[in-house]
């Protein structure tokens, strides 16, 4: 049942006019009948997009959430436990719906450069590490510029071929205060992490516009509980894929809002078949009618979160 | 000469300006506002000490009443206050502090921390390491950073105490319960009917979009791991304890003896409780967890002493 369902999955990826509701309804039939945290959030299963249980992204720290059993072989990638010190984990049974939902979405938004420079730190059980590896066959091999000791900027001095930087906020608006040279001629940067940490509030705008200045910005968003990702250009919405559905909900209720209205954000997405259909984040945005996504940030006061925080720690 | 008659004037004549406390219910500004200055009746007797010829109070944004205390004394014992105001609470502080005729004002300028001889803070850790690092000199910072309170709960009749120690300010400070620890099987059952009563005289104020999806996650949580016995209670497994309250929902945790109780002397504020005590924790009875008497230790500090020395 599950592999028929990843194969239903997959052939969706490429085909924008399947039928996402009966698809998704089925995914979350079969999450229900195997994942207890789903059934106690909604005893009988769904009959409707709407009705299909949103697992608070919190609850991945104090649960096994997913279908996943956690004794058995799995790949887990863990949030970066940055807001109570204990990290989510998002299991799955493999990579391949990852990693096929990743690229397909995110290759016309990558470069094709000779090199890649993470301003990030490798691990095996960050989400954003292994996505950024999975860029290198586009992009070019990934250099890795964080580990324990720090932020290594020196790394970016002697680039002399067209590089593509992914970076953290953070990470970025630090390589910024070093007043760089502009990036060579077909280079790109790719902004990721919120910019509200713990200590210090950067301004998203002049952070970006001053890395413009350096190359190309393209800017992503996801998190460690999905498995795929939104991208953007500087200055508008952020792009789903077609697989990934996103509403605003009222933070009281739970009741989705009308497109424009600001809510705090809920995804479904089809490419978490092992892990959870529907999840709900603390981040608050407006969805448009064309479905695409101008984000707000945290909903005021959540706890910050993320992988920007680990850079902000080590800064 | 104190100046007690003076502040004792100014503290009177606080209530006209309730209607700028941000978020509570009218009921629950007034009822926060006169415990507050029920406490305050003690001041006369602490006012053989000197202080500081100019102290900064750096408020925090969750207790709007907090600085009442701080001020009415330094200001009895005859030195100047300056508060640094958190957001949201600028009308409130900017109405308490006009026309007093007491060396009292209020800034949002946090410049003002360099000229202070004093430099009392109340904020989250990151605050603190900020300022401590700002001030050109940090001997001067008397500061108290983040910490939480807990309940533990065994007699079933105290349920009402308990109510109004999540009632008061709506459960967001840091003497509020974050969690309540009890043997008592239908603890939370007895817990929701007392909140319930206690919600019908002083209704909840304000809660904000964070704060909703907070109670949405425990309640979630609550439903594949736990119980949901009202709109106000959940029952949780101790272990899933967290150190964050939220306002108008209680967690209670099911636990067979204190020593299941998650105390941490160095992040434990307060213990409410109506049976053990723990070592190096303030404790308190129920009831009394928001309302602290003068003469305390203040995490950790005697802070009617710790104002003078630096």
């Amino acid at each position: 049942m599950r592999d028929g369902l990843a194969r239903r999955i997959l052939e969706a990826l490429d085909a924008p006019g399947v039928d996402w509701t009966e698809l998704a309804l089925d995914v979350h039939r079969w999450q229900h009948a195997h994942d207890p945290v789903v059934r106690a959030l909604s005893p009988a299963p769904a009959t409707t997009l709407d009705a299909i249980p949103a697992v608070p992204v919190g609850l991945f720290r104090d649960l096994d959430v997913g279908t996943v059993d956690p004794a058995g072989p799995h790949v887990a990638f863990h949030t970066s436990g940055t807001t109570t010190g204990r990290p989510g984990v998002h299991r799955m049974r493999d990579t391949v719906l990852y990693d096929a939902g990743c690229m397909r979405h995110a290759r016309p938004w990558l470069p094709r450069t000779s090199r890649t420079v993470a301003l990030l730190a490798d691990s095996p059980v960050s989400s954003l590490a292994h996505m950024v590896r999975g860029f290198a066959p586009v992009t070019g091999p990934v250099t890795w510029l964080v580990d324990t000791d720090g932020l290594h900027l020196e790394g970016l001095e002697r680039v002399g071929e067209p590089t593509f930087l992914c970076t953290t906020a953070f990470a970025l608006d630090a390589w910024l205060a070093t007043d760089p040279p502009a990036l060579p001629d077909g280079s790109a940067i790719l902004v990721t992490g919120g910019f509200k940490g713990r200590r210090t509030h950067l301004d998203a705008g002049s952070v970006v516009d001053a890395a413009v200045l350096r190359a190309p910005v393209v800017q992503e968003y996801g998190m460690t509980e999905l498995s795929s990702q939104l991208w953007s250009r500087p200055g508008e919405p952020f792009e789903p894929p077609h697989w990934l559905r996103v509403t605003a909900v009222d933070p009281a209720s739970g009741v989705p809002l009308g497109p424009g209205e600001v809510g705090q954000l809920r995804f479904l997405d089809l490419c978490n078949l092992d892990g959870t259909l529907a999840i709900e984040t603390l981040d608050q945005g407006v969805v448009h009618p064309d479905g695409r996504v101008t984000l707000h940030g945290r909903l005021p006061d959540a706890p910050a979160r993320g992988c920007s925080l680990a850079v902000e720690d080590l800064l | 000469m104190s100046r007690w008659p003076d502040v004792e004037a100014w503290l009177a004549g606080l209530d006209a300006h309730l209607p700028l406390v941000p978020d509570l219910s009218p009921e629950g500004a007034r009822m926060a506002l006169d415990l507050a200055r029920m406490a305050l009746r003690e001041v006369p007797e602490h006012l053989d000490r000197p202080a500081p010829a100019h102290t900064v109070f750096v408020a925090s944004s969750t207790v709007f009443t907090v600085a009442l205390e701080w001020c009415a004394v330094l200001l009895a014992r005859g030195g100047r206050v300056t508060l640094k105001v958190p957001r949201g609470l600028e009308p409130w502080y900017a109405a308490i502090t006009r026309d007093t005729g007491l060396p009292l004002e209020a800034t949002t300028d946090r410049r003002v921390l360099a000229t202070a001889d004093r430099v009392v803070l109340m904020g989250s850790d990151a605050t603190v390491e900020a300022v401590r690092a700002a001030l050109p000199d940090p001997s001067r910072l008397l500061a108290f950073g983040s910490r939480h309170s807990l309940a533990w709960w065994t007699d079933p009749t105290h349920a009402v105490d308990l109510a109004l120690d999540r009632v008061l300010y709506d459960g967001r400070g840091c003497m509020a319960p974050t969690g309540i620890f009890s043997p008592i099987p239908d603890a939370a059952e007895r817990l929701a009917e007392a909140l319930e009563r206690a919600r019908a005289v002083v209704p909840l104020g304000t809660v904000h979009p964070s704060e909703h999806a907070w109670i949405r996650e425990r309640t979630a949580l609550a439903r594949v791991v736990g119980r949901v016995v009202s709109d106000r209670v959940v029952e949780l497994p101790a272990r899933l304890w967290v150190p964050r309250s939220a306002p108008g929902l209680a967690v209670v945790h099911p636990v067979a003896t204190f020593a299941d109780v998650p105390i941490d002397p160095a992040r434990t504020s307060v213990l409410g409780t109506d049976g053990d005590v723990a070592e190096g924790v303030r404790c308190v009875e129920l009831g009394r967890m928001q309302r602290p008497e003068l003469d305390r230790l203040h995490d950790g500090v005697p802070w009617l002493t710790a104002l003078e020395v630096w």
